[in-house]
């Protein structure tokens, strides 16, 4: 039965065809000069990646996590931030949190987030003091004890959590309610991290999403609208007062922090179209409405900022189901160069 | 995630309860002598498994049983009465028509049928045609797609027997039931036929999955199955030889939905269930060269779908869906000189879907189909000509509506008949057909697209056929090479955000290939036999969507570009061991053809020994002995869906002929 077997297998695969290598660099033993980008990958095909990017050669390796864990990172992984020597993915689907150690690339541990036999999907991280606050999707943000990764705390909040960010001792929460479409949620909460509980809860507008705090402590939250009749826009929430302030009359899918600005992005889903705009945090003003245009592009997934080189990287999902690019750009918007990378790149650590 | 799970989900389980509204059965007992020797050369248009085949398959459905015909891919979710549907030549399954004893079986909702659902225990044939007309006085729409399969049944062919049985019981792995009993009552001017049938599964099958560097071993979870099917026809001889039938059936089914393996996350909660109900009615007629059949049915399908652990304010999703199908028309063909004949029909399908929840959308649709065609039949060659017109027109009560189409289509065919020594047959065909979105493409909350435009296909194809040995060796060969263009193709890709995926017509899709068969089936001494089938079947099917795309000349995703079948049957009177071989390469989970979508390709062996024991004339009993993917491969035909390893199942039937 074995011969048959082998003469079987040796059959089937006689001619087939030679495959693209996801693999131009080696993940080093200790990283240095490079990035690592987290690749989303797709729903329901547990091929979230972890790309190593090295700046010397230019070269990456898209199976970074699985060789340094010899494991998957699991289905979609939504976030990836550094904190504290580690580095902290958040992986929605697989509802996990993986910590790993940011100089080796080691894990240190995976921690399921179930609640019982519901998985609570996180999405989402940010660290204040010794710990780490994370939106999970069933309605809380979990605490995470950054000493001892361990849950300590769920502070419930409103429906399908998002994006979240700290300024002026409180924690702000964007519930979209994505998951009650096309009754989606407007709020935001407000959490008081010294009591841990939610204070109030701030109506910004319709499916809120990322949430970045700028330099002056003002909070900034996506609103998504309805993707048809109700359009997306930016609204900022003066963060001592907890009240809206202003809702700017344009169109928005991302925020990045850079410096006293802030890079605006935006990619149209109807038109497959994509713009950068410079926002001064300062004077509350677009000072630059095509910092970097649509002809860089074919999908324009984010924009990840790098303060020690003062340039800006942007995330290419091509088309979102093509392996992505992360294309260089300086500050005043001139292109430099791109780097090959996993399915659907969102975000990024990096090492100089 | 986010509103992809709500939207991915629903829209992949729409289509779980359908296509059940078929039949079952269970194999006729008498296995006569592996007849699959044919007294005339293949024919390059269609192809066949009669009950004797089917039986040694032991299919669980359908869709394993029309993977073993060339050209065919099979893509199947796994578990009993899990989702299956299967590709013709690399056209979408949408292209393919499924007709059961002359009723053309739809489901306007997907587009598609669930052959996972659909059994073959009472199958007396299962055709797969692709090119040419298929079948004598079938309705219009059967003509007129891609490809189509036809079915014939135990249950309702007329019989002038005074008494048949089928009776069946298999017990199998995963705890597998199934029951089956059909009674048959004849006359010279009557028929009736009863059947009931039930069978459950708990689905628990072991799998392992590659995690990196390490395997993961688990157990499906929530892939049970209960459903139950029963029926009744009855049937009368007319005057001047008409023939009136009337066939009902219902089926209810429950199951859990396992969805794909979920690294880190096994739960799985989501559960469908389903209950269908048909009437068929149709009456045929001789009038001098002319028959003619008219004919009408109504289908009713209701599915309601639950998801109690989805992160929604209401505690989770409890989704129903009603479809209703109502089509009738007249199908005729006159015979002409020299065997030559004219044919067509007229037909028209009404149908409407009503969403529960989470869908405002109401449609209807109202499809007429006209066809009118000519074969032309001499000593030497043989032609077909075509040509159907198509009306579709749209209504949405609660919203935007899809545009009215009107569509004409031809066919064309050339064939040199039996020639030469190898009595050989050539064969040349064009077909242009399309397939309307269904309403779910259209009016899908979310993922609907109401200006999406039908999608094209162009076919066209070469084929000789021969067979080079007679005798007590008889040998038949042949090979089809075909090139098909898809316009127009309908995907979805993410129009809102990346989690909400709208259908769009963005794609085209060009396949270059060829389907070859080769059967062998020798008499020995000692009334021993063998008998051996091989197919193969290459499909270079590539995006040109953009020729500036990554994807652009990459092999499309879930089409194999290497398929084949061998299977092997040595019998000795009513003893004999049967070996079915199924072979797929790789595929690729998306178009980009890189290692990190490739999805590896296998080879599946199922191993059974039958015998059937003596009885009295017209009793049969025969016991099946199976042994499925003997080799205890890791296998999977979709991504994460990954189907059972080694499983056994034990046939035993009883007929009374």
């Amino acid at each position: 039965m074995q011969s048959i077997k082998i003469l079987l297998v040796i059959l089937l695969f006689a001619g087939c065809k030679r495959e693209q290598m996801c693999q131009s660099a080696t993940s080093p033993a200790v990283m240095k000069n490079g990035m690592l980008v987290l690749c989303e990958g797709l729903f329901q095909q547990n091929n979230s990646t972890i790309s190593w990017v090295d700046f010397t050669s230019g070269g990456s390796d898209d199976l970074f996590f699985t060789n340094k864990t010899s494991r998957l990172l699991g289905d979609t992984g939504n976030d990836m931030q550094e904190y504290g020597g580690k580095i902290y993915l958040v992986v929605n689907v697989s509802s996990t949190i993986e910590v790993l150690d940011k100089a080796t690339g080691a894990s240190i541990k995976q921690i399921s987030m179930m609640n019982g036999s519901i998985a609570k999907q996180p999405r989402s991280i940010v660290f204040n003091g010794s710990k780490a606050f994370i939106t999970c999707y069933d309605g809380f943000v979990d605490v995470l004890d950054t000493a001892s990764l361990s849950i300590t705390k769920r502070i419930a909040v409103g429906s399908n959590p998002e994006g979240l960010s700290v300024s002026n001792n409180k924690l702000y929460v964007s519930n979209s309610g994505g998951l009650n479409s096309p009754n989606v949620d407007s709020t935001i909460s407000v959490i008081n991290l010294s009591s841990l509980s939610e204070i109030k809860k701030i109506t910004v507008g319709k499916n809120p999403g990322k949430v970045v705090t700028d330099s002056q402590g003002d909070v900034y939250v996506i609103t998504r609208g309805n993707y048809s009749t109700i359009p997306s826009r930016m609204v900022r929430i003066n963060s001592v007062t907890d009240l809206v302030e202003t809702t700017f009359p344009f169109e928005a899918s991302g925020i990045e922090k850079m410096g006293d600005n802030l890079l605006i992005s935006n990619y149209n889903y109807a038109t497959s179209t994509s713009n950068i705009a410079l926002f001064d945090a300062v004077s509350e003003t677009i000072s630059n409405p095509s910092l970097i245009d649509n002809s860089q592009f074919t999908t324009l997934f984010g924009v990840k900022y790098r303060p020690s080189n003062s340039k800006i990287y942007c995330f290419d999902a091509m088309g979102f189901s093509n392996t992505g690019y992360v294309r260089v750009f300086s500050s005043s918007g001139v292109y430099e160069t791109s780097y090959h990378v996993g399915l659907n790149p969102n975000n990024i650590v990096f090492y100089d | 995630m986010r509103y992809s799970l709500l939207v991915l989900n629903l829209f992949l389980v729409c289509m779980l309860g359908y296509g059940q509204d078929t039949i079952n059965s269970l194999p006729e007992v008498s296995v006569s002598a592996l007849e699959i020797n044919r007294l005339k050369t293949l024919d390059l248009t269609s192809q066949t498994f009669n009950r004797e085949q089917i039986i040694l398959t032991q299919p669980e459905d359908l869709g394993v049983i029309i993977q073993k015909f060339s050209g065919t891919t099979l893509k199947s979710y796994g578990g009993v009465g899990g989702l299956k549907t299967v590709s013709v030549r690399g056209l979408g399954s949408q292209h393919t028509t499924f007709i059961v004893d002359g009723f053309s079986i739809s489901n306007t909702q997907t587009g598609q049928i669930n052959l996972g659902q659909i059994q073959t225990d009472n199958v007396e044939s299962i055709t797969l045609s692709v090119g040419g007309k298929n079948g004598f006085l079938l309705s219009p729409s059967s003509y007129i797609n891609g490809s189509t399969v036809s079915v014939n049944t135990f249950e309702n062919n007329f019989s002038t027997d005074p008494f048949k049985m089928r009776l069946s019981s298999k017990v199998g792995s995963f705890g597998e039931i199934d029951n089956y009993i059909s009674l048959k009552y004849g006359k010279a001017k009557m028929f009736m036929s009863v059947f009931g049938k039930y069978r459950s599964a708990n689905g628990k099958y072991p799998y392992s999955i590659q995690n990196g560097k390490t395997t993961y071993n688990g157990i499906r979870d929530n892939n049970d199955l209960v459903d139950w099917y029963s029926g009744f026809t009855v049937g009368f001889r007319l005057k001047k030889e008409g023939r009136l039938r009337v066939i009902c059936r219902t089926n209810s089914a429950d199951q859990g939905l396992p969805g794909a393996i979920i690294l880190y996350n096994t739960t799985a909660n989501q559960r469908l269930s389903a209950q269908a109900s048909v009437v068929n009615i149709d009456y045929s007629q001789t009038y001098k060269m002319l028959f003619y059949r008219l004919f009408g049915s109504y289908n009713h399908d209701w599915l309601h779908y639950t998801d109690p652990y989805f992160l929604n304010n209401t505690g989770g999703i409890s989704a129903i869906y009603t479809n209703n199908l109502y089509q009738g028309g007249i199908s005729f063909q006159r015979l002409l000189l020299n065997s030559s004949a004219f044919f067509g029909g007229l037909e028209t399908k009404y149908s409407d879907l009503t969403f529960s929840t989470l869908n405002t959308a109401a449609p209807r649709r109202l499809h007429t189909f006209g066809l009118i065609g000519l074969n032309l039949n001499r000593e030497t060659w043989k032609s077909e000509v075509q040509i159907s017109a198509q009306q579709i027109i749209e209504e949405n009560d609660q919203g935007e509506r899809a545009k009215n189409r009107l569509k004409v289509n031809p066919f064309l065919s050339l064939e040199k008949v039996e020639f030469g020594k190898w009595k050989w047959i050539l064969k040349a065909w064009y077909r242009n057909s399309f397939r309307m979105p269904s309403f779910n493409e259209l009016y899908y909350n979310g993922v609907g697209n109401t200006k999406l435009k039908p999608e094209q296909a162009h076919q066209f194809s070469l084929g000789i056929s021969a067979r080079p040995l007679e005798g007590d060796s008889k040998l038949n060969i042949l090979v089809n090479g075909f090139a098909n263009r898809v316009e127009n193709q309908i995907l979805a890709i993410p129009t809102k955000n990346l989690f909400v995926w709208s259908m769009q017509n963005i794609g085209f899709v060009n396949t270059f290939g060829f389907e070859s068969r080769m059967q062998i089936n020798t008499l020995h001494s000692n009334r021993l036999t063998t008998n051996f089938t091989m197919n193969y079947t290459y499909q270079y099917s590539v995006d040109v969507s953009d020729s500036h795309s990554p994807t652009y000349l990459n092999q499309v995703a879930y089409i194999p570009r290497h398929i084949g079948n061998f299977d092997a049957t040595i019998q000795r009177k009513k003893t004999g061991i049967h070996f079915s071989t199924t072979l797929s390469s790789l595929r690729y989970s998306l178009t980009e053809n890189i290692i990190a979508n490739k999805i590896d390709g296998f080879a599946i062996m199922d191993v059974s020994l039958f015998t059937q024991i003596k009885l009295p004339v017209k009793h049969a009993l025969r016991i099946q002995l199976s042994v499925k993917n003997i080799f205890n491969s890791s296998y999977a035909y979709m991504r994460y869906f990954v189907m059972p390893g080694r499983n056994y199942l034990i046939t035993l039937s009883y007929a009374i002929n």
